[in-house]
């Protein structure tokens, strides 16, 4: 088999689409022939830095990727707000219904937590220490009935 | 445990659960998925955080689409024509998809031969090998937006030939030509880093 | 003959008195239970005006404390967590947070907070509040708007 058509099928090759004794003829020439085993090192070292190169690029986002069921429920919520009817009479014209669906739900349905509003009891909350490497931390405190505040300013973000 | 809290319930079982309104089967199917997922939409994009978008985005199209999902077909070339549609769309949006046609670049620049380097052989060496790295990504940007997704899909992330003339509805026969222009242009970008 | 008057009955305050005495120190010695600690992950901005539904117990309360028009919850999660165990939250932006229950008188909880970017150790601190409190964390940026986090527990 000559360099000229060896070239050719070099990819077929690597891809695994030749047959086994075209293969085994292309090995054979490459043993021999160190220009020819060069282009299918340059070939095969695609894959290769292609694979490391992305690896590379999601390492550096790995904790961004671990929260990525936050920014895609906040997708979710989002096109769900956006595709409600927004007139107001379609709104209030489902308000007697919604009131009567909540009281079968609420006598028929365990709680959905995550529907569920927030009915803090007290926020007499005791601080006992803050601390940040990376952050300006301030207590806020605006009155007995409302709640305490930690208010984080990123060092390098204003 | 019900099937879909089992490790590895098969797509199926999280899809039915999803469809049945079960949010944690999704978020189940999508952590499966997400990294994967992440990758091709790097290669296609060429920006980590434009590919975290097209992530999420695809993801939430997947949500309200999964009605539509034809059970005994395969999730994943599935979710990824979204995906693949999505990162190519985002691309053209972007400032690095105003180039000059693929083939007037190649003449035009110049491969200056750094001195002899070695070939990174974890992706933290690569990492650290600034000069490697974005000549990578120089050059899968070079590269049209289909002939990009094709060897992405293939040498990134390890799809068939099959399924990827699926995902982007073309035969095999544009895929494997695609890919080899592709590999053949990327080849060319990485020749001047030779082996130490 | 006339019947003895009858002395107030002491047996059964009595009884009572050592019910409540028995209950204190049961309360005292038997090892604290679980604590539901609920996280709301919500960001505030001045897009629009639209207040999350669960937040409406609290709509008039952030609006005299922040000057935000639109406060959105992205996630919520509540989690039962035993006296030393961490549960670990995610959250936008590339943070998460640790939240460890921590040994407390009755009726209270301690939780052991701390909030990470990565690497970076945003915050770190131990909060005391009877059982149904609440207490707000917020400031790290989120797209157009700032994190807020709404931490209860009972």
């Amino acid at each position: 088999m000559d360099c000229g058509k060896v070239c050719l099928m070099l990819q077929d090759d690597i891809d695994g689409r030749l047959p086994p004794s075209e293969s085994a003829e292309i090995l054979l020439h490459l043993e021999s022939c160190p220009s020819c085993a060069a282009e299918a090192a340059g070939y095969r070292r695609v894959g290769e830095m292609l694979r490391l190169w992305a690896e590379s690029e999601a390492g550096e986002k790995a904790a961004r990727l671990d929260a990525m069921w936050t920014r895609v429920r906040a997708g979710i919520d989002e096109r769900r707000q956006r595709d409600e009817p927004a007139s107001w009479w379609r709104k209030w014209i489902w308000v007697p219904a919604g009131a009567v669906l909540a009281v079968l739900v609420l006598l028929f349905y365990p709680s959905d937590v995550s529907r569920a509003p927030f009915h803090p009891t007290s926020f007499d909350v005791a601080v006992e220490d803050l601390e940040s490497d990376a952050a300006t931390v301030a207590l806020v405190d605006k009155g007995d009935d409302l709640p305490r505040v930690i208010w984080i300013i990123e060092n390098d973000k204003t | 445990m019900n099937e879909k809290e089992k490790p590895g319930a098969p797509d199926e079982a999280l899809i039915r659960a999803a469809l049945d309104g079960d949010d944690q089967a999704f978020r189940l199917l999508m952590e499966r998925y997400r990294n994967r997922a992440f990758h091709v939409a790097l290669g296609i994009t060429g920006d980590p955080d434009d590919a975290l978008d097209v992530v999420q985005e695809a993801f939430v199209k997947a949500y309200y689409n999964l009605k539509d999902f034809r059970f005994g077909a395969n999730f994943y070339t599935w979710f990824y024509r979204l995906l693949v549609n999505q990162a190519i769309d985002r691309w053209r949006k972007s400032s690095r998809s105003q180039t000059v046609p693929l083939d007037e670049k190649w003449l035009s620049e110049e491969v200056s031969a750094p001195d002899s380097v070695m070939y990174p052989r974890t992706p933290e060496e690569l990492a650290q090998n600034r000069q490697l790295s974005a000549a990578i990504s120089r050059a899968i940007d070079d590269l049209p937006e289909y002939h990009r997704a094709v060897i992405i899909l293939r040498e990134v992330d390890g799809m068939a030939y099959e399924e990827i003339s699926k995902v982007l509805h073309c035969s095999v026969g544009t895929v494997m030509s695609r890919l080899h222009y592709a590999r053949a242009k990327l080849k060319e970008a990485l020749k001047g880093f030779r082996e130490g | 003959m006339t019947r003895p008057e009858r002395r107030p009955g002491i047996l059964l305050p009595g009884i009572a008195l050592l019910a409540v005495v028995l209950a204190s120190l049961a309360a005292e010695a038997a090892p604290a239970g679980p604590v539901s600690v609920d996280i709301g992950i919500v960001v505030a901005s001045n897009q629009g005006t639209s207040i999350d539904p669960a937040l409406s117990a609290l709509r008039v309360k952030l609006q005299s404390m922040f000057s935000y028009s639109s406060y959105k919850m992205l996630d919520r999660a509540k989690r039962n967590l035993a006296v030393g165990e961490t549960g670990d939250f995610a959250l936008p932006g590339g943070r998460s947070m640790k939240v460890t229950p921590v040994a407390a008188p009755p009726n209270k909880v301690r939780l052991a907070v701390q909030i990470m970017e990565g690497e970076r150790n945003l915050l770190t601190t131990t909060l005391g509040m009877s059982r149904g409190g609440m207490v707000l964390v917020g400031g790290p940026p989120y797209r157009s708007g700032v994190m807020i986090l709404l931490i209860s527990a009972e």
